[in-house]
Formats: structure tokens, sequence, C-alpha cells
């Protein structure tokens, strides 16, 4: 009876411990989850933008349509930095 | 043995894991953030639902009516200006062309009258000249006639004068008609020169 | 805990108890439904408040005060967004495309109203019906417009070789039909989301300091911060429901024809 309780404390450790491990693994990858999913949408919407603001200064008449389109291409480009947030709240808080 | 240690094993490890969440505070089933839950959409559903029909049949007609009311109005008092505007520049073009008729019909009658001053005055012009040109005649006549006079009387003289010289210096009376023509001659030749 | 910084668990952020109705019922009301039976009361009393004036003529006059408002905001969606998107032919959508401007804008402004601080948004429920009934409704226009060969047009575009069709069908499928409805409610939901935290990240530290006796000279950076965010919050809501609009005309015009 002796050994089973020895056995049962050794597994409870054991069950800490991974717990542990899975939530402090889950909130170091969480951070590195956000980090890489802003690195291909911060460069993405930087050239979008510039190349946006250099078709309004190059044909002023057309900003209305450039500054439309330049909307909706944020969004769409947008949506991986957010999923990547999405992400990093599962891996955190849940 | 080995079965009944897994399964006191098991038990225990999940034992532990509710400790552990007991120790976070978190006592009930772990709620996930991110997923929707049925109340929330319920609500979120029925009022947007009720919006739209709202916004369908009730709220945006009476925004639009008026407004594509004042985009007609605007339309058509932008045609009417622009109708008023072609008027504009009709009647504009119709005074332009009168006033132009009007200076050509200034420039005809300034030419005419300058033309007929010109006529008049070159016609006084030539009666003053004709005049002048009379008077001068007549003066030449006169002084022709006068130099003529003047010519015979000198011509008698001067005939007398030298048929008295020369009767005096040759003693003897001479011909008379034929000394007076000599005379003549020489005062001819004399005046020439 | 850092430095005394205690954070709320992200549970106290965004769930909120019921105001009646039992917990975790199918009908409990919380403040997530208030704000969006506010948002329905407030546009409706804005629009009603607005079209009351049809009394005074205002076909002669220039629009007025609240008119005013109303007016702009739906001409903004009539041109800046059904127009630039769809064109003329887009103009019967304009209810549907307006109550989701108005509904997200007002929802998502209680993000920086006092006694709220709560965008309606920042939970996936709203943003996950929004785009379920964006969803059905660019298909059943489709379907209106190009009977069940809508379905067919929209995985495989004219003019692909038949070559590319095993390639270009599950990835159109999956982009139409699935990514886009998903997209639409994550980018909403994420964005109100991430502004939400990040106002109350600033607002426990500007509590957590004016309490550190030390640490005190850092408070009004980030106060500054925090009136700085509020600003840029006021901004994201308006872009956000803005590009949900958007995205939801592009949706709809796209699937009025077969595409080029």
């Amino acid at each position: 009876m002796s050994m089973l309780a020895q056995v049962t404390t050794a597994a409870e450790a054991v069950a800490l411990t991974a717990a542990d491990q899975k939530s402090i693994s889950a909130a170091g990858y969480a951070g590195l989850a956000y980090g890489l999913a802003t690195l291909g949408p911060g460069i993405g919407i930087g050239y979008l933008v510039g190349q946006s603001v250099q078709a309004m200064a190059r044909q002023p008449e057309a900003a209305g349509m450039v500054r439309t389109t330049m909307f909706l291409g944020i969004a769409f480009t947008e949506a991986l930095a957010l999923i990547g947030f999405v992400v990093f709240i599962l891996l955190k808080f849940v | 043995m080995l079965a009944s240690i897994l399964v006191l094993a098991a038990e225990a490890s999940t034992t532990a894991a509710e400790l552990l969440d007991q120790a976070a505070g978190d006592a009930e089933a772990v709620k996930n953030p991110i997923l929707p839950t049925v109340n929330e959409m319920l609500y979120a559903a029925i009022f947007f639902i009720a919006l739209w029909t709202l916004m369908k049949f009730v709220l945006l007609p009476r925004i639009t009516s008026v407004m594509d009311g004042r985009t007609d109005k605007i339309r058509d008092d932008l045609a009417a200006a622009e109708a008023a505007e072609t008027e504009r520049v009709a009647k504009l073009a119709q005074y332009e062309a009168g006033l132009a008729g009007a200076r050509a019909e200034a420039v005809s009658i300034i030419e005419a009258t300058r033309a007929e001053g010109d006529a008049e005055r070159r016609m006084q012009i030539t009666a003053a000249e004709a005049e002048v040109a009379a008077a001068r005649a007549e003066a030449a006549a006169e002084i022709a006639d006068a130099k003529a006079r003047a010519r015979s009387e000198l011509t008698g003289s001067i005939t007398d004068i030298a048929v008295g010289a020369a009767e005096a210096v040759i003693q003897k009376p001479l011909d008379r008609a034929a000394q007076s023509r000599i005379v003549e001659d020489y005062v001819n030749s004399s005046g020439k020169n | 805990m850092i430095f005394g910084l205690e954070f709320p668990p992200i549970e106290n952020l965004v769930e909120w108890p019921n105001i009646f109705g039992p917990a975790d019922s199918w009908y409990g009301f919380n403040k997530i439904a208030l704000i969006n039976l506010v948002a329905l009361v407030a546009t409706a009393v804005l629009f009603l408040v607005a079209g009351r004036q049809k009394t005074l003529e205002p076909a002669t006059n220039a629009p007025k005060g609240s008119r005013n408002l109303v007016e702009s905001a739906v001409a903004f969606i009539r041109d800046g967004i059904i127009i630039e998107t769809i064109g003329p032919a887009g103009l019967r959508y304009l209810p549907f495309l307006a109550s989701l401007f108005f509904f997200i804008l007002i929802t998502n402004i209680f993000e920086v109203i006092p006694f709220f601080h709560m965008p309606g948004n920042a939970r996936m429920a709203g943003p996950a019906v929004l785009a379920l009934l964006t969803w059905a409704y660019f298909i059943a226009v489709g379907i209106k417009h190009q009977g069940l060969k809508y379905f067919w047009n929209s995985v495989a575009p004219p003019g692909v070789p038949k070559a590319l069709l095993p390639l270009v069908v599950p990835i159109e499928l999956l982009s139409t039909f699935i990514v886009r409805p998903f997209s639409l409610a994550v980018r909403l939901f994420a964005n109100m989301l991430a502004g939400h935290i990040l106002l109350v990240t600033f607002s426990v530290l500007c509590i957590t300091l004016w309490g550190a006796s030390l640490l005190l000279v850092v408070l009004p950076f980030s106060f500054v911060m925090l009136v700085g965010l509020t600003g840029f919050e006021i901004m994201v809501a308006f872009l956000q429901a803005y590009i949900f609009t958007i995205l939801a005309s592009v949706y709809i015009g796209s699937s009025m024809h077969a595409e080029h």
C-alpha cells in the first residue's frame, strides 16, 4: 500500500509539471505566433499604402477609386494579422 | 496490480488537474472567450434583422425620397440655368451682331461724309484756282497792254527825238516813216534783250 | 502579476453576466444584447428624427442638423460604397448595407462610451451573425441573378483552362464560401477585441501607477497614450464598419455577374 501511495504522489507530481509545461509553452508560443503573424501583413500594408499614395499623387483625379481599393486591400492583408491575434488569444487564454 | 496502479495514477492526475483549476480561481469549466454564445447570437440576429426591416420599409424611404427629390430639383434647376445661359448667349450674339451693323453703318456714313467733303474741297480749290488764273490772265493782259502802250508812246517820242536830232545834225529833213521803222526795229530789238 | 500590475483574466473583460434570464441559458439578456438593442433604437430614432423634418419641405432647403448627418451618412454609403463597388445597379441593396453600417458603427462605438466601455463586436456572436447574414445574402443575390449556375460560375471563373479546373475549383470553393464569411467575422471581432484589450491595458496601467509612488512620473505618458488610443479606437470603430460594409458590397456585387 505504501508503494501505491508513492506511485500516486509521483503521478501527481508528473501531472502538475505536465500542466505547467503545457501552459508555459502555450504562453510562449502565443507571443511567437502573434509576432510572426505581424511580419507579413506589416510589410504588405506598408507596401500597399505606399503604392496607393504614389498613385494618388500621380493621378489626384483617381484618388477616390484608389482609396476604396486601398481599403479593400488593407482589409484583406490585415486579416492574416488578425487571425494571428485570434490564435494568440486561443493559445494564451484557453 | 499494474492495472490498479494505472487507474489510481489516472485518478490522481485528474484530481491534480482539478486542484490546478481551482488554484487558478476558475472552478467552472473553462469557457472559450473566442467562440460565440447562443444568447448573444440570438439577440444580435433579432436586433439586426429588426433594424434591416425597419430600414427597408420605414427609415430609409423617408430619407432617400427627400434626397432624390432634392437631386431632381437640383437637376431641373441646373437644366433651367443651362437654358437661361444658352438664351443669354444667343441674346449676346444678337446684340453683338446689331452692334457690329451699327458700327459698320457709322463707318460708312463717316466715309461718305469724308468723300463728300473731299469733293467739295476739291471743287472749291478748283474754283479758286480758276479765279486766280483768270485774275492773273487779266493782270497779264493789262500789263501787256500797258507795256504796248508805253512802248508805242516811247517809240513815237524816241522817233521824234531821234529824227529831230538827226535833222539837226544833217541839216535836212529825213523820211519820217523810214526812220520811224528803224527806231521801232531798234526798240523792239532792244526790248527783246 | 508584474511590478504589482494585476491584469484581469480575459473572461472578466469580455463576458458579462445576464441582466435577466438564468446564466448560460439560450435567452439570457446581457450587456452585449443591450448594446445591440441600443444600436437598433439609436439608429431608428436618428432616422425618424431626421425624417420628421419632411414637413418643413427640406426638398427646397439644404439639410440641417440630424437630417444633414443622416443624409451625409446615407450619401456616403450610396456614393462611396455602393456606386464605387457595384455601380448604380446595386442601389437596391442600400437598406441592407446601410443597416450593416449603422449597426456595426454604433455597436463598435460603445468601446469608448463611458459606463459601457465595451465594443459589442468584441464578442464573436455579433460579427458571426452579421457575416452569416451577409454570406446568405450574397448567395441569395447570386442565385437570383444567375440561377443555380451561380455556384458553378463562382467556383470556376470563365476563361480558366479546363486543365486547371481541379486546382481552381477547390480553392475558389474554399475562398468564396468558407473564407469570406470567416474572414469577415474574424476581422471585425479581432479588431474590436484587440482595441478593447489595448484600452484595458492602458487603463489598468494608469490605475496601478497611481498607487505606485516612484513610478508616478510615468503616469502622464500612460494617460496620454490612453487618450490617444481612445481617439484611435474611434477611428477603428468607423473604419471597421466601413470595411465590413464595403466588403459585403463587393461580395454582393461579385455575385450579380459571372466574373470576367
